[in-house]
């Protein structure tokens, strides 16, 4: 026995010496801007192609590979990028693009009108399944070639012009369409790597040639993804260090956080919720928070009964607005990391048309009494026994403290029973949810594609969503819809938001959906790393990062 | 001997029919349209999403779905994963890894258990005795998900001692903490086991047979009660084995360790029927495997204990 | 079958009226009571008794140990410390922690016991036949055990749990947990008796014309149990463990009801700062499976023929 002791103490002491070798070598010295930042990342959902990627996993990795026509400054405004100049014509129902000269892939292949052309067509086209098919659907033909069977198979409102120039004709009239062309679904792709059926090669996605930032250097699933700074690159950006590693963290980001720690990941853009009262304390990180632009709220579908459209249903819906202690939730289950909302979109100044005065916002602020009130007058309408609103979440999300505070704070307040339940997967809540088959309540979380508030509204909330998007409430109403469609098709961007606004005015008589916090961006870097901050849509500027 | 590996052998077939029939009926029966849920807050156009469907013949009845499985594994080809990926890519990946973390655990269920199992049997009563039982306690109360990352935060992130976590460094070095916490409730069980068969052998007449031989109390512990204790302790093991290859979804989490139960557990929630039966299909071939083994070692340790009778 | 024949011929000169007194069925009402007469001189018993009892009192009756209810929980409370009307202090939520505890005892103990002993009795009864009577009916019963231990645990849990989605009832993840808590001991159990039925005095009682079915239950099974038994006082608690994992992965109790296992769950996210909720909770679950071990091995150790002196 004596033995086996001895014998497992000299493994112990082993292992620990091995560790403390590795931990001292490979240490040399060298400027900042030639060093590679080591980066969470999370395995793509799909390969690496900019028009089959609407997830961030794939999509921040896609950022720095593809440049767009234009980009987004870290203020949320749009700017050209490979467009030389964006021209409305015909009232914002057409688009000319003029591009940049002298721009090329990485393969050292131009960039011209083909390259978006070919792209976007592939995208749209029903056959390829392209995850960013739905992008497309302003642009006029997308009809046709998103049907089963497509007898066309390009988009009839792409046309090109010279081999710098082509114009977007839209089905309608959209102001905000130019801003939309930043996402990463509009990237421009090689056409060397289409065939001549307009078939993007197979393989593509597994080694993407790109014409941003970085350059695609390799990629070992589930491991890591690593990109170099590309040196055939002409545009904008520029790039403080010498390349990034993704690192992919299967299990999410807890394992991440312990790394920064230990100094062996760089950056982190997102902060586990068993760190999130202590990391901006902790003296083995660095700490970054900024203001964000995600939505988080909470919707009641109209399925459920006693929560239609018509004045009983509103008030229930105030009802349980007004019952939510929205500060106490902030201040204790998000640990103060998020403002109190205000309106359907967070209070950012990237984000255009947002705004902290929206008639009827007052139904966010926390009143008792209040919701009381409206309950029992609903209840005059209609009674409602054994009243009920149980709120769902989907267990993989990480939803559940703060959906329990909620229903907690529902039960309180309202004096109706209320509790938190769990669906398995976001998979069986997105399901039961489009089907419009959830009993209950259920969080909405929305991070938008593009920088302005008519992307917090007609997705969610507008009569097509029900269908195409994501309006899970089934709220459809005539006058929300023609006011959107009206600020599409407005002369000036201003004209637009006002009627935007008005939009959001009926958003709160009806109640589809409420406001529940602005959540904030949170990050850690680890000691030594530079330059780290969120730009407008939580993603972190990776190329101003840099390490001593 | 031969006969009898031989007729196990056989018997696999069934068994892996059934337990992959049985997979993709549970795969089956969970609700969510797996393709749908792929494009999340941005569906296509109906058609494009019937392409998908058509591709991983997701627009079939469930038995023939379960057909083109058996079809594809017959010719080799276990088809591909949602992202693309060939799912003989996956399992290559991610078996090696996984396999490296079981058997590291299995060691220490043998070196820790079997080890400490023995010591608290012979000394009955004794304060060591006791501490190893609160040890044990500790481990059992707390879940893996908590215990993990407990050991993470002290012996990696404050003491420095080992790394935090795995990613693609896969060497003894990174591997280490992983197993040992993977290990930790197996290795309870060990000792409980083999702490109790022990006792229950202590008494035997062929024990007190060997002491009135005169043997010494060491060869008496080591040479002959431990051998006739050790048949449960061993199906134990082997049994644990099939529960560490695919169960290990908590420590992998906590550990960043690409293995088959990261790969099973998001296979699970992405609804990728496919992957996972064949995930599973690799872990019942491996387990049957084991199984065998753990027979065939009864026979060695308790001459008893035959097979293949004439 | 010649062997056996070799055994008895070798314990030919035995005393033969020795060997009816071991028929007989006075020997058997001895073992019981003998049994019970070294059981009450156990200390370890009693104290583990005294700590089951306890718990079992806070399962049936938890409004004598606490007023408060559980599941009334104000947010301004989140994260107290222990205090006069908190003793053990409250949750992110503001709950009560000592009162979860207490009322929490009812479906944690109801888990924890009913799957072991639901997962005992079938395993031990199918790893006894599969044990016994070998052969084909061996074959067959041991390639199901393979068959199940081969289903992973999460993907079982996620189907047959979403069948029960909308129910509350600890019993669904009662039933979740046996349907894989019976092939340990099933296994256990059978490895024991294919040693067990090979020894001599099992080839005696065979050879002196004791029935089949009596031979497995009256010598087989008793001398058989010890490596099942030792495993199953831990199960408990381990069973009791897995429901916060099942809690962990979504599929547990609702947060309408309250266990040990979900609050040990939900207190992860608070190690850093609270560590007292993970404390209490995990501190019961321990005094549970320690008594149940204990109370096992006192069991054990009077039941087991070759451990008496």
């Amino acid at each position: 026995m004596k033995k086996l002791v001895v014998t497992l103490s000299v493994l112990a002491l082993s292992v620990v010496g091995l560790v403390g070798l590795s931990a001292c070598g490979g240490q040399s010295s060298s400027s900042s801007s030639d060093k590679v930042i080591n980066v969470y990342g999370c395995e793509p959902q799909n390969k690496l192609v900019p028009g089959n990627t609407s997830e961030t996993c794939g999509g921040n990795i896609l950022l720095q590979l593809f440049d767009g026509l234009v980009k987004y400054t870290n203020e949320g405004k749009a700017e050209n990028d490979v467009a030389e100049s964006i021209t409305p014509e015909d009232g914002n129902k057409i688009f000319d693009i003029k591009i940049r000269q002298g721009l090329v892939f990485d393969n050292g292949e131009a960039i011209t009108a083909d390259s978006f052309i070919k792209s976007w067509n592939y995208t749209a086209l029903a056959e390829n399944a392209q995850a960013g098919q739905s992008f497309f659907e302003p642009i006029k033909g997308y009809k046709e070639v998103s049907e089963e069977n497509a007898k066309t198979k390009t988009l009839s409102g792409l046309v090109k012009v010279t081999d710098l120039e082509f114009k977007i004709e839209l089905e309608k009239p959209s102001i905000t369409f130019p801003m939309r062309l930043g996402y990463s679904t509009f990237a421009p792709l090689p056409v060397s790597q289409f065939d001549d059926d307009g078939r993007l090669e197979d393989d593509f996605g597994d080694h993407p040639i790109g014409n941003g930032p970085y350059k695609f250097s390799e990629w070992n699933h589930d491991m890591d993804i690593k990109l170099v700074k590309s040196d055939t690159y002409k545009g904008n950006k520029v790039v403080k260090n010498s390349g990034l590693d993704f690192k992919i963290y299967t299990g999410g980001s807890e394992a991440a956080y312990a790394d920064v720690q230990s100094g062996v990941l760089d950056v982190l853009d997102s902060v586990p919720a068993t760190q999130s009262k202590t990391f901006q304390n902790d003296s083995q990180v660095q700490a970054v928070i900024s203001k964000s632009t995600n939505f988080q709220g909470l919707e009641i579908p109209d399925n459920l009964p006693h929560f239609g459209w018509d004045e009983e249903g509103q008030l229930r819906r105030a009802a349980v607005s007004y019952s939510i202690d929205r500060q106490s939730i902030i201040d204790k289950v998000v640990d103060g990391l998020a403002d109190h909302p205000v309106s359907y979109s967070p209070n950012s100044s990237e984000i255009s048309g947002a705004s902290s005065e929206v008639e009827g916002n007052e139904v966010l602020n926390f009143n008792a009494d209040q919701a009381k009130e409206l309950w029992s007058k609903a209840d005059a309408i209609s009674k409602f026994d054994n009243p009920k609103l149980d709120v769902y979440y989907n267990a993989d999300g990480g939803g559940k403290s703060l959906l329990e505070a909620v229903a907690n704070s529902i039960k309180t307040n309202l004096g109706i029973e209320s509790s938190a339940k769990s669906v398995v997967d976001f998979k069986t809540l997105l399901n039961k949810e489009a089907e419009h088959n959830v009993d209950g309540a259920f969080r909405m979380g929305w991070q938008p594609d593009y920088p302005s508030i008519e992307n917090f509204l007609a997705p969610l909330y507008t009569k097509e969503a029900i269908r195409t998007g994501s309006n899970y409430s089934g709220f459809s109403n005539e006058e929300f819809d023609n006011l959107l469609s009206d600020g599409g098709a407005a002369s000036s961007i201003d004209e637009a938001n006002k009627l935007f606004a008005k939009a959001q005015v009926l958003l709160f008589k009806y109640l589809p959906c409420f406001p529940l916090y602005d959540i904030k961006n949170k990050g850690v870097t680890a000691l030594g790393v530079k330059g780290m901050t969120f730009d407008w849509h939580s993603v972190p500027v990776y190329t101003d990062i840099s390490k001593d | 001997m031969a006969r009898y590996i031989g007729v196990r052998v056989l018997q696999t077939i069934p068994v892996v029919l059934g337990t992959t029939l049985l997979i993709y009926g549970l795969v089956f029966l969970m609700p969510g349209d797996p393709v749908r849920a792929m494009f999340g807050n941005h569906p296509p156009s109906e058609a494009a999403m019937n392409v998908v469907r058509r591709e991983f013949h997701l627009d079939q009845p469930f038995i023939m779905q379960y057909l083109y499985f058996l079809k594809g594994v017959l010719t080799f080809d276990f088809g591909k994963t949602f992202q693309g990926r060939n799912v003989s890519d996956v399992i290559a990946t991610s078996l090696p890894i996984t396999a490296q973390l079981a058997f590291l655990s299995i060691f220490f269920e043998i070196i820790i258990g079997v080890g400490l199992g023995i010591v608290t049997g012979v000394k009955k009563g004794r304060i060591f005795d006791n501490t190893v039982l609160m040890s044990t306690l500790v481990i059992i109360s707390i879940p893996t998900f908590v215990l993990g990352f407990v050991c993470q935060f002290i012996f990696a992130v404050k003491l420095g001692i080992v790394p935090a976590t795995v990613g693609n460094y896969i060497d003894i070095n990174h591997m280490l903490m992983p197993a040992l916490v993977l290990a930790s409730v197996s290795i309870s069980y060990v000792i409980r086991l083999t702490r109790s068969q022990i006792k229950d052998n202590l008494n035997a007449d062929y024990v007190r047979t060997a002491r009135a031989k005169g043997l010494d109390n060491r060869t008496v512990v080591l040479k002959h009660i431990l051998r006739n204790s050790l048949v449960p302790v061993v199906t134990y093991i082997g049994a644990d084995l099939g529960g560490l290859m695919g169960g290990a979804v908590v420590t992998e989490a906590v550990f960043n360790i690409n293995g088959i139960g990261h790969q099973l557990y998001s296979g699970i929630s992405r609804g990728e029927g496919v992957l996972v039966v064949s995930l599973v299909t690799v872990l019942v071939l491996i387990y049957i495997v084991a199984n065998l083994l753990v027979d065939i070692l009864y026979a060695f340790l308790d001459p008893r204990i035959r097979y293949g009778k004439s | 079958m010649n062997s056996k024949i070799e055994h008895f011929v070798a314990d030919y000169d035995t005393n033969l009226s020795a060997v009816d007194q071991f028929t007989s069925d006075k020997k058997v009402t001895g073992l019981i009571q003998e049994a019970w007469s070294i059981i009450i001189r156990n200390p370890l018993f009693w104290v583990s008794s005294v700590i089951v009892l306890i718990l079992a009192s806070m399962a049936l009756f938890p409004g004598l140990w606490s007023q408060t209810d559980p599941l009334v929980c104000q947010i301004s409370d989140s994260n107290l410390s222990g205090s006069a009307i908190h003793p053990m202090g409250t949750t992110l939520q503001g709950c009560d922690v000592f009162a979860r505890v207490v009322y929490g005892a009812r479906p944690s103990l109801a888990i924890g016991v009913m799957t072991t002993v639901i997962g005992t009795l079938i395993g031990v009864i199918i790893g006894t036949i599969a044990g016994f009577f070998g052969g084909i009916l061996d074959s067959i019963l041991s390639r199901v055990i393979d068959v199940f231990y081969a289903i992973p645990f999460i993907l079982a849990a996620v189907a047959v749990l979403q069948l029960f989605q909308s129910s509350d009832s600890i019993w669904k993840v009662i039933f979740t947990l046996s349907l894989f808590a019976w092939t340990s001991p099933a296994r256990l159990m059978r490895s024991a008796v294919l040693g067990v039925k090979q020894q001599e005095f099992i080839t005696a009682s065979v050879a002196l014309g004791s029935s089949q079915f009596r031979n497995m239950f009256m010598h087989i099974l008793p001398n058989s149990i010890s490596p099942v038994i030792a495993t199953a006082t831990i199960n408990i608690g381990g069973y009791i463990v897995a429901e916060s994992t099942l809690s962990f992965l979504g599929l547990g109790l609702g947060s309408n009801s309250v266990s040990w296992g979900q609050d040990i769950a939900n207190a992860r996210d608070n190690l850093m700062t609270t560590p007292s909720m993970l404390l209490w909770p995990s501190l019961f679950l321990a005094v549970t499976t320690l008594s149940f071990i204990f109370l096992g091995d006192s069991i054990r150790d009077a039941l087991d023929p070759k451990g008496r002196r």
